[in-house]
């Protein structure tokens, strides 16, 4: 017999099971939302999935350019719908509010679920990018990656788009080379620094007759050390100048075809042949850069015959190149930790609801739209202070919540202030830790980082010595970041879920 | 030797000979509901789907359905209670004085042992519902103790462990959303019955509770009676130790009324699950019917009535108080009902109370009343009763 004879469809039976056995689970409602969550992120993948291919990778810049405009806004907003109608949903009972038995855990067990269900309902943008990075590496693997730009780089020493990359004092030799500027007239006795040292060193190296040779090329066109196989520029500038020096022309014609494959297969856009740009290598004795090939067609009249879109190419290279890293970019995995940060923030939230009175939670959300309001006042005030005024405020804002909070919750007096004041302190919690490193670090960078009396700059040795701790904070933020998630998170679902219950229980004056 | 479980049976059969079939089948149930047995459940149930579809047009059926299930429940063995009859909630001296405005609840004492129903009673703004809501918990008094002894709470558990054996039901009733029959699933799920027992308990609540009907309606559905009837549903569904009512009989009509004071009665009265009830009402008369002890409550002040029914009702002699509706004037009253040792009248302009002289009997009066022919309306012995302690 099911629990509910009248329950005969299979998902009447699973909801009937759920709130005969598991109230928890059936109150939040995590397994239907689990269940549309999947369905929502399948449908994002797929959208990334399809958003993008060979032909459109050079058309963008990043991944939120992929897709329908204004995707991430369309996220949001079906974030938006799914969280207003799981809420519907899910605040229709609170066993805790009921007075009914629950067991010890059952706070812990509910912020845990509302947590994964905050998260996965706030980062349906995050299946669509996964989506695009799939398929990116489904067009090319990271083994074809690196094979594709080892050939580019190689290729590109044989594609002169501008002189400047040929100059024989910007040739990767030495950092402090001066800068060969092509529309510069260094000849030009009327300058005002024509006299200039670098000037003179440009003018004396122009008068050399490989100045603009070939050989000089150094710089490479992608530069992927992180990846295994990749040829660095010593390497493939050996093979070049073995090419050059034994006029390997079959060799280079080669490369230069393997890079229109590549170009063909991201459609960058090109009008040059491997025959002209061979010719071109020879065409002078000591291998000089006699002719600039563009990156584009050009306009009107002075339309050049042969151009090469290596902007086209380049994007295209770095969206396969950031569709194989695994973090979200250059900054790490901030990315996902924001991401936690704010579903933590909406969990703690929703939990205070949960856990006090309607009127409790109205006069928090009153008093924290004013705290906001006086915030923002001395973060605008906060220039002469240094830019710490801010953090000291809010630091001291959460102190004197928590101090008041707790001493209110002792003395059991003013039931609707010690519940806002909690609240407050809860929704303060999260980054309090965070904003009291960026604190010491900023003191610590501001006041210490040089050398006392001197504007030179403590290396980093000493900088690690003298101020340990600044140090350690200073570089290691992110960890800290992980481990005042980990904190926060395990404080609320225990500690404050007890305080809230003694709350709960306090009688009114 | 007739055993209690004997008795009731017969009681309810009875009902059913008699044709109180509406009132026989709610004792059944109660019969049944006391068994906590889930085969004894399921088969109820099974009577109540054939109850709700054929009663009214089957009479022989019905008899033989209902003689089954009595069968039935005789086998079970009768329920034997043996804790000690303590109070399960205590108050003593418990004051309040309200900061703002100038009322005060004043020293208010009180013992409810299971089973035993005490009427708040008392014009508006009296204090009861304060008083029901210190005894909750909800408000800290100013002075006095309460303190609670519950069979299934430890000494030691937090007083959320306590409060999930108390219930309050407040006047104006929390909403609730979803259908009816989640709500109460999920209450019943929370106190430990789960799969089909859960669906069995919650069935059979349900039934007692008249809501078969209502099962898949939502809050803005039903009535406020049925509302009121919810409640009592779920609150049972906690097996609630002590149960406080605030204006229970507030908007519903007479009928009703009565049907829920019944049901409190027996509810109370439940030999495995006891509960202490404390109810406000304005209500007097209905109140005193199912209340031991009745506290009216004036101006924060309580004074305290036993009824007959009470454990502890003094069985000395009361001087006798008649509540009197007539057109006769002030002083034919008197003058006729001097002589039956009338001592004092006093009128609020529509009824008359008699105060007599301590040893009068009714049928005295009564033949007094008869002899000189005067026209009454209404007429009512408030001896034993707190609305004396109303003002004329």
């Amino acid at each position: 017999m099911p629990d509910h004879p009248s329950h005969n469809n299979m998902l009447q039976r699973f909801n009937s099971y759920l709130l005969t056995n598991y109230p928890l689970l059936w109150n939040t409602r995590i397994a239907w939302l689990t269940g549309a969550n999947i369905v929502i992120h399948l449908l994002f993948f797929l959208a990334g999935v399809s958003g993008i291919s060979a032909d459109t990778l050079q058309e963008h810049s990043s991944f939120y350019s992929v897709g329908i405009p204004g995707l991430l806004f369309f996220s949001i907003l079906t974030s938006l719908a799914v969280l207003i109608i799981w809420l519907a949903f899910y605040l229709r009972n609170n066993a805790f509010k009921s007075f009914y038995i629950i067991g010890r855990l059952h706070s812990f067990r509910e912020f845990v679920i509302v947590l994964a269900a905050v998260l996965s309902s706030i980062i349906y943008f995050e299946s669509f990018f996964w989506g695009v990075r799939v398929k990116t590496r489904m067009i090319t693997s990271r083994e074809q990656f690196v094979r594709e730009a080892n050939t580019i780089n190689l290729a590109m020493a044989f594609l002169p788009q501008s002189k400047q990359d040929f100059f024989i004092l910007d040739s990767c030799k030495s950092d402090r080379a001066p800068l060969y500027d092509d529309d510069m007239d260094y000849f030009d006795t009327t300058r005002h620094n024509y006299h200039d040292t670098n000037f003179a060193k440009v003018r004396q190296a122009l008068k050399r007759p490989d100045a603009f040779s070939y050989k000089n090329y150094c710089s490479g066109f992608l530069i992927l050390d992180q990846y295994n196989r990749f040829i660095a520029h010593p390497q493939w500038i050996a093979t070049r100048n073995r090419w050059i020096d034994n006029r390997q022309t079959d060799s280079i014609r080669y490369i230069l075809d393997q890079l229109f494959v590549i170009a063909k297969k991201y459609h960058i856009a090109y009008s040059v042949t491997a025959d002209e740009l061979v010719q071109l290598v020879f065409a002078d004795s000591n291998h000089a850069v006699t002719r600039v090939i563009p990156s584009h067609s050009g306009y009107g009249n002075n339309m050049p015959v042969s151009y090469f879109n290596e902007y086209e190419l380049s994007r295209a290279m770095d969206f396969i190149d950031a569709s194989h890293l695994n973090s979200q970019g250059e900054g790490g995995d901030t990315g996902y930790l924001i991401e936690l940060y704010v579903a933590l923030s909406l969990a703690i939230f929703l939990f205070c609801y949960r856990l006090y009175s309607k009127k409790v939670f109205l006069v928090s959300i009153v008093g924290t739209i004013v705290w906001t309001i006086v915030f923002v006042l001395v973060t605008t005030s906060d220039h002469s202070a240094g830019g710490s005024a801010t953090t000291v405020f809010y630091l001291a804002l959460f102190t004197i919540f928590t101090i008041t909070g707790l001493l209110l919750l002792a003395g059991k007096s003013s039931k609707t202030i010690t519940g806002a004041v909690l609240n407050w302190h809860a929704y303060m919690l999260p980054f309090v830790v965070i904003l009291a490193a960026l604190l010491i670090s900023d003191n610590y960078r501001h006041d210490h980082s040089y050398y006392p009396g001197s504007d030179t700059p403590l290396t980093e040795e000493d900088l690690k010595a003298e101020y340990p701790v600044g140090y350690w904070i200073d570089h290691h933020m992110a960890l800290l970041g992980w481990i005042n998630l980990l904190f926060v998170f395990l404080y609320v679902s225990f500690s404050f879920s007890r305080l809230s219950k003694r709350w709960h229980i306090m009688p009114e004056e | 030797m007739t055993t209690y479980k004997a008795t009731r049976l017969a009681e309810i059969k009875t009902y059913f000979d008699n044709g109180d079939i509406h009132v026989g089948y709610r004792r059944l149930l109660d019969a049944a509901l006391e068994t906590q047995d889930m085969e004894i459940y399921a088969h109820t149930l099974a009577f109540c789907d054939w109850y709700d579809d054929h009663s009214g047009q089957d009479r022989a059926t019905l008899t033989e359905r209902v003689d089954a299930l009595i069968g039935q429940l005789d086998k079970i063995p009768e329920y034997t209670d043996l804790t000690p009859d303590t109070p399960r909630l205590k108050a003593a001296a418990i004051s309040k004085t309200y900061q703002r405005g100038a009322f005060n609840l004043s020293a208010v004492d009180m013992d409810l042992y299971p089973a035993q129903i005490i009427g708040l009673v008392g014009e508006n703004g009296n204090g009861k519902t304060t008083l029901l809501r210190l005894l909750y918990g909800e408000l800290l008094p100013d002075k006095g103790q309460i303190s609670y002894h519950l069979n299934n709470v430890s000494p030691t558990a937090s007083f959320y462990d306590i409060k999930t054996r108390l219930a309050f039901i407040p006047q104006r009733l929390p909403v609730w959303y979803g259908p009816l029959m989640d709500n109460l699933q999920f209450a019943s799920t929370h106190y430990g019955r789960k799969g089909k027992e859960n669906y069995l308990w919650t069935e059979m609540i349900i039934a007692r509770m008249s809501l078969r009907p209502f099962r898949s309606y939502t809050w803005n559905r039903i009535s406020s009676g049925y509302k009121m009837r919810f409640e009592l549903a779920r609150t049972l569904l906690k097996k609630p130790e002590v149960l406080l009512l605030d204006e229970p009989l507030a908007n519903l009509d007479v009928l009703a009324q009565q049907v829920i004071l019944e049901d409190l009665k027996f509810l109370a009265g439940s030999q495995r699950m006891p509960l202490g009830i404390v109810l406000s009402s304005q209500q007097l008369y209905e109140v005193e019917k199912v209340s031991e002890q009745v506290i009216f409550l004036k101006q924060g002040k309580p004074r305290y009535q036993h009824t007959d029914r009470s454990r502890q009702a003094a069985s000395v002699a009361k001087p006798l108080v008649l509540e009197l509706e007539t057109t006769a004037s002030r002083e034919t009253l008197q003058q006729v009902l001097e002589r039956a040792g009338l001592q004092r009248i006093s009128f609020n302009g529509g009824i008359y109370l008699l105060y007599f002289a301590e040893g009068t009997e009714i049928p005295a009066v009564l033949q007094r009343l008869g002899e000189t022919g005067l026209p009454v309306k209404y007429f009512r012995d408030i001896s034993s009763s707190s609305r004396r302690f109303f003002d004329a």
